[in-house]
């Protein structure tokens, strides 16, 4: 018998408002363990390519991972697959909170639910017992206000999944919230919850988890007391960035912002710090509880910002005034949009605006000069709300830009329809690779190579060893996904394949290795290869604008460097030779039959 | 030698939620926070926690209110004084659940009333604190009288709330109160 596990998954059918419960085959929970791996296999079951991401027949999946709900360093992650409005195809995004746990709690391995409601509901998942109220009251609210109702009314420390009415509005990079300020961000999770017409799902549960060999999980966790002190919080990264000229200014076209320096960089952030927060069951809370002193949005309270939303709706807007940043990221976060994205769609839109391409008559009057905070507050709401020159950037870049035409593709930061996190490639090449072949479009939660290419002194101008190294840094990530651990700790207490195989044993009481892990994390990236390859996804999409390839940074120390096509094409060329895949990037079928994928049995749901 | 007593600094309180999981996962040998001697009460979207735990009171309401005397003082084997409970003599009434002024003692199904009972001298939530906010600190006799005294002030103003609160919300309006009284300079 697996320990940690619970075995089940919970089918909610919101079509006939029905649930079931669904075994998992213990030689699938061996095989993709949890997590991402279990969430690719349920992914390549039962969405077919056919399926419109919109549509009734998506799936929206919750999961949690083996260690979920335990006391495992940095467990409290979940994780959401779905098929991405913004890419459609593969869509895994992950946040945290008490939500993870709870499902653990109430009895389940993961949530699966399918069709769409008639009306808006609220899914109250309780135990076994799953209610579907009528959410037309809460509909068009924040998300905030909709996760206060539950909380007031069903119960005070349960698990929330909420969507504000950028979810509602379809929006393609709404985000779903969890705990307030947890978002699973990128690529439009949230936009699916809006399509099924579910408002919230909140989950309490009151089992518990069982474990192999507890023990050895408590004096882990206190061997590596030490480094939970030293707290990483993300807005260091601003000044490291910016010094490494990576940070993304001007919509990508700088790579430093030196009025960040003192004014949205971890020392401001600190200035207005009032208390430290922790996600569930985590020794080494990072985030940053910060209220605004004085000015125009004095008053204003909220956990963050995070580095990447002061890079993306800070530096790329030459925004330099702290409270604006953090005005901007509350509204995301109560709107329920993703603020990487929302950054790189007002940073185009800004340079459109800036060139002549889009007038002041079509922006119905918004100034978007780079810098104008107020016009990009004014602009967050019209986007969700899907209203005047905001239903025009609802769409995203990549849609945009075809739209526009006039060679703004160029410009138009996205790989896969995701628009671009807050690390400029140029200053770092390896970050060409993630970013080019992440199976759910530009992301730097895959692996992230500025560790290497800033700290692990690397030379971040070369092509040379680049492939193997970010394979290598995503099989590290992948591991953590698929148990979910999370990918800020994790990699701060330096856990190896080793560790992460010995929190697992810890657990589940089987006898993984880090070799075993590996294997798996080949297996896990190579399926999800072939779902994208299902989808429709070929060479063609895993590619970078044209600005990153053919443009240099004017300044930092990748000043004047162009890393070229050629270059990028050798780089991708080897990830795919490293992964074992053919010179197009698709699996060989002598991997498909080693790693048994069509021998297996299949999650059915009926 | 002095009394030791379980403190805590609820400014210090992330919300982490770990000394739930090590509670149940050494009363009860799993994870199971439902059955944790020690919450946490939190509003993320105002941005605090705080713990709530039983603070070993001098004169417990718990205790008074028992009608089978199940509920009784006593002490470690290190001599830190405990209020404690008789499994075998409790019939389930929930009586010093609604009593308790700090929501600290709770009922659950399968084994009746659960409340913290120092792990026998060397709590594990304080071990497991990461934060500094759990504290397990040695008061000298007169500091002991001090604290008694100020929890008996603050349960007279607590029991107010009896019978109009919920034992969640009690927790919530008393905690950031008690945290004040159990911190020593």
């Amino acid at each position: 018998m697996l320990y940690g596990y619970k075995g089940k998954l919970l089918h909610i059918d919101l079509g006939s408002e029905t649930y079931k419960t669904i075994n998992i085959p213990s030689r699938i929970l061996k095989k993709y363990i949890g997590g991402r791996g279990l969430g690719a296999k349920f992914y390549w079951d039962l969405i077919p390519p056919e399926v419109d991401p919109l549509g009734e027949r998506n799936v929206f999946m919750v999961l949690t991972g083996p260690v979920s709900g335990t006391m495992a360093p940095g467990a409290g992650k979940h994780l959401i697959i779905t098929k991405s409005p913004a890419s459609g195809g593969w869509l895994e995004s992950y946040s945290s909170g008490r939500v993870a746990s709870e499902i653990k709690f109430a009895g389940y391995d993961g949530l699966i639910i399918t069709r769409k409601a008639k009306y808006p509901i609220n899914l109250i998942i309780n135990n076994d017992k799953v209610e579907f109220l009528d959410a037309t009251q809460l509909w068009g609210k924040g998300a905030f206000e909709a996760e206060t109702y539950f909380r007031e009314h069903f119960n005070p420390e349960c698990g929330t999944l909420t969507i504000g009415p950028a979810g509602e509005n379809l929006i393609p990079f709404a985000c779903v919230g969890s705990d307030y300020f947890r978002k699973a961000g990128r690529g439009g999770a949230g936009a699916v919850m809006g399509s099924k017409n579910l408002k919230s799902i909140i989950i309490k549960g009151s089992g518990g988890i069982e474990c192999a060999n507890i023990d050895g999980l408590k004096n882990l966790i206190l061997k590596y007391r030490k480094s939970f002190k030293q707290r990483f919080t993300t807005p260091m990264t601003v000044s490291i960035t910016n010094a490494a000229g990576m940070i993304p200014t001007r919509n990508f076209s700088k790579g430093q912002f030196n009025d960040a320096i003192g004014n949205i960089d971890r020392e401001a952030v600190f200035n207005l710090k009032i208390a430290d927060r922790a996600c569930y069951a985590c020794p080494s809370g990072c985030a940053n509880m910060t209220q605004v002193r004085e000015g125009i949005f004095k008053d204003l309270r909220l956990e963050g910002p995070e580095y990447e939303t002061l890079a993306m709706l800070g530096a790329n807007l030459e925004v330099n005034y702290l409270p604006a940043v953090m005005k901007a990221n509350y509204l995301c976060d109560d709107l329920g949009m993703d603020t990487i994205s929302a950054g790189g769609i007002i940073g185009f839109v800004m340079e459109c605006y800036e060139r002549g391409i889009i007038s002041k008559e079509q922006t119905k009057g918004l100034e978007l000069n780079f810098g104008n905070y107020m016009a990009v507050i004014k602009l967050l709401e019209l986007i969700a709300h899907r209203e005047g020159f905001g239903a025009f950037c609802a769409q995203g870049v990549r849609e945009m830009a075809k739209s526009l035409g006039q060679n703004t593709e160029v410009f138009a930061i996205q790989s896969k329809g995701l628009e671009f996190p807050a690390y400029d490639p140029r200053a770092g090449w390896g970050s060409t690779i993630t970013y080019s072949v992440t199976p759910r479009g530009a992301c730097h939660r895959r692996a992230w190579p500025p560790a290497v290419e800033i700290f692990g002194g690397v030379y971040p101008f070369t092509t040379e060893g680049k492939a193997k190294i970010v394979k290598n840094l995503m099989n590290d990530r992948c591991i953590l996904h698929i148990l979910i651990l999370c990918d800020m700790l994790g990699p701060r207490m330096r856990l190896g394949m080793d560790d992460c195989a010995e929190v697992l044993n810890f657990v589940v009481g089987s006898d993984y290795s880090g070799k075993m892990l590996n294997d798996t994390t080949e297996i896990v990236e190579t399926l999800i290869r072939r779902i994208n390859i299902r989808e429709g996804f070929s060479i063609e999409d895993d590619v970078l604008p044209i600005r990153i390839l053919e443009e240099s940074l004017p300044d930092g120390p990748g000043a004047g460097k162009i890393i070229g096509e050629e270059n990028f094409i050798l780089m991708r060329a080897e990830y795919y030779e490293c992964r074992g895949w053919d010179n197009k990037g698709v699996p060989t079928q002598e991997l498909i039959q080693k790693y048994e994928y069509d021998t297996e049995p299949k999650i059915c749901l009926d | 030698m002095g009394k030791k007593v379980l403190s805590y600094r609820s400014e210090n309180c992330t919300g982490c939620h770990l000394c739930e999981l090590v509670c149940s996962s050494a009363k009860e040998g799993r994870f199971i926070p439902s059955h944790s001697r020690i919450r946490i009460v939190s509003n993320h979207l105002e941005g605090w926690s705080r713990p709530v735990v039983c603070l070993q009171c001098q004169d417990p309401m718990c205790m008074k209110i028992c009608s089978v005397g199940a509920i009784y003082r006593t002490e470690t084997s290190q001599g830190y004084p405990i209020v404690s409970v008789d499994q075998n003599k409790c019939i389930g009434c929930h009586q010093c659940v609604v009593a308790c002024p700090f929501g600290a003692i709770e009922y659950v199904k399968e084994i009746k009333i659960i409340k913290c009972d120092l792990c026998n001298g060397s709590p594990l939530c304080v071990q497991f604190c990461f934060y500094d906010c759990l504290e397990f600190i040695e008061l000298s006799d007169e500091e002991f009288q001090g604290r008694a005294k100020s929890i008996k002030a603050v349960t007279i103003k607590a029991c107010r709330e009896i019978s109009k609160t919920e034992p969640y919300w009690r927790r919530v309006n008393i905690s950031a109160e008690v945290s004040k009284i159990n911190q020593k300079e």
